[in-house]
């Protein structure tokens, strides 16, 4: 009978102990707050592994996990451009904490190519937070979502 | 047993190249102190790099009205030796000039066999078809073929024409990078040690 409880006792302790650590393991990304415009409809998600990898992409870029971003970037890009300019250029934006994410549109700009219109509420140190209107595109290559970058600092 | 002799063979050879390399640098170097022109400035296997060679080099781009500092000089003149190099080992009898001194003329005969050299640098650089496809993905608009009823960007096919197309909008772009990585490769592939860093920095 003792030996019953016992039993019992020691499953329920080992459930316990599984639920705490799943729900203490960090998940990448999991923590960044992503909203979606109602008014705007903000559209839906191609894939479901896209909005992972959009999440985690932004919060690696503001965590300075530079170098685990710059492997989502596109393998076009990545032969291209070096870590040691990507670094260059992003790690301005470490400086700032994401606070939020709010997504107005998810467009198909072609058969492999992603548009996601948002706006980022960034904490710069001043005050009052600042809402950033940015545009990132997302192309499916080599069977993964990969970030791609549009900016005149490098040129394609 | 064969097998054995011919690694014993190999690892002899390779004994006798890294001696005879110290050899030639010791040698130039002990000459390079009675004359100082002759310091070497870089140095590896069949190949000697002094500041009269340098000094050559700075005299050529001074004529030129070349804004280039002395470490800039240093650099791209060890690039173009190297290429030139490669250039007359892999086109004997084609270059017609040999060797022309450390003159304004050498100088500017090695800067060309360097610069004709530099398109088979390029051709044997290779590019994988993964980041040619994410290329021709990401770029929708730089392939269009027209714009689909939902609005979509609808692109050429990915033939291999418009592959080398994309190989070569992505060499343009990185070229500088591909020739610096193909130095840095013939620097050690002939164990090329710098003397006079504070030159290259």
């Amino acid at each position: 009978m003792f030996l019953l409880k016992f039993k019992y006792a020691f499953a329920i302790a080992m459930s316990i102990g599984f639920m705490l650590a799943a729900g203490c393991a960090t998940v990448p990304g999991k923590s960044l707050q992503i909203g979606y415009d109602q008014q705007s409809g903000a559209g839906e998600w191609p894939d479901k592994k896209l909005e992972e990898q959009f999440r985690e992409y932004w919060f690696k870029r503001f965590s300075g996990h530079i170098e685990d971003a710059y492997i989502m970037e596109s393998s076009s890009f990545r032969e291209l451009y070096s870590l040691t300019k990507y670094r260059n250029y992003v790690q301005y934006t470490s400086r700032s904490r994401l606070i939020k994410i709010e997504i107005h549109d998810i467009q198909k700009v072609s058969e492999y190519l992603i548009k996601v219109d948002y706006d980022m509420l960034l904490e710069t140190g001043d005050v009052k937070p600042i809402e950033v209107s940015a545009a990132d595109r997302w192309v499916y290559s080599d069977g993964k979502w990969y970030h791609v970058i549009r900016d005149p600092f490098f040129p394609t | 047993m064969r097998i054995k002799r011919v690694q014993n063979n190999d690892a002899f050879f390779s004994l006798i190249l890294v001696i005879v390399v110290f050899a030639v640098i010791i040698t130039a170097r002990g000459y390079a102190l009675e004359n100082p022109e002759e310091a070497i400035v870089a140095a590896g296997v069949d190949f000697v790099f002094t500041q009269k060679d340098l000094d050559a080099y700075g005299a050529f781009f001074a004529s030129q009205k070349s804004t280039m500092s002395r470490e800039e000089i240093a650099r791209t003149a060890l690039k173009f030796e190297l290429l030139c190099r490669e250039y007359r080992k892999n086109s004997k009898g084609q270059s017609g000039v040999e060797s022309m001194g450390e003159n304004s003329e050498g100088v500017a005969a090695k800067i060309r066999d360097g610069i004709k050299y530099t398109p088979k640098v390029l051709d044997d650089f290779k590019i994988s078809n993964v980041v040619i496809e994410a290329y021709y993905r990401s770029n929708p608009e730089k392939f269009s073929s027209g714009e689909a009823p939902d609005g979509m960007i609808t692109v050429k096919p990915l033939d291999d024409e418009l592959k080398n197309e994309i190989r070569f909008i992505i060499i343009e772009a990185k070229k500088d990078a591909i020739v610096k990585e193909f130095i840095d490769s013939l620097i050690s592939k002939y164990h090329i040690k710098i003397f006079n860093q504070a030159s290259f920095n």
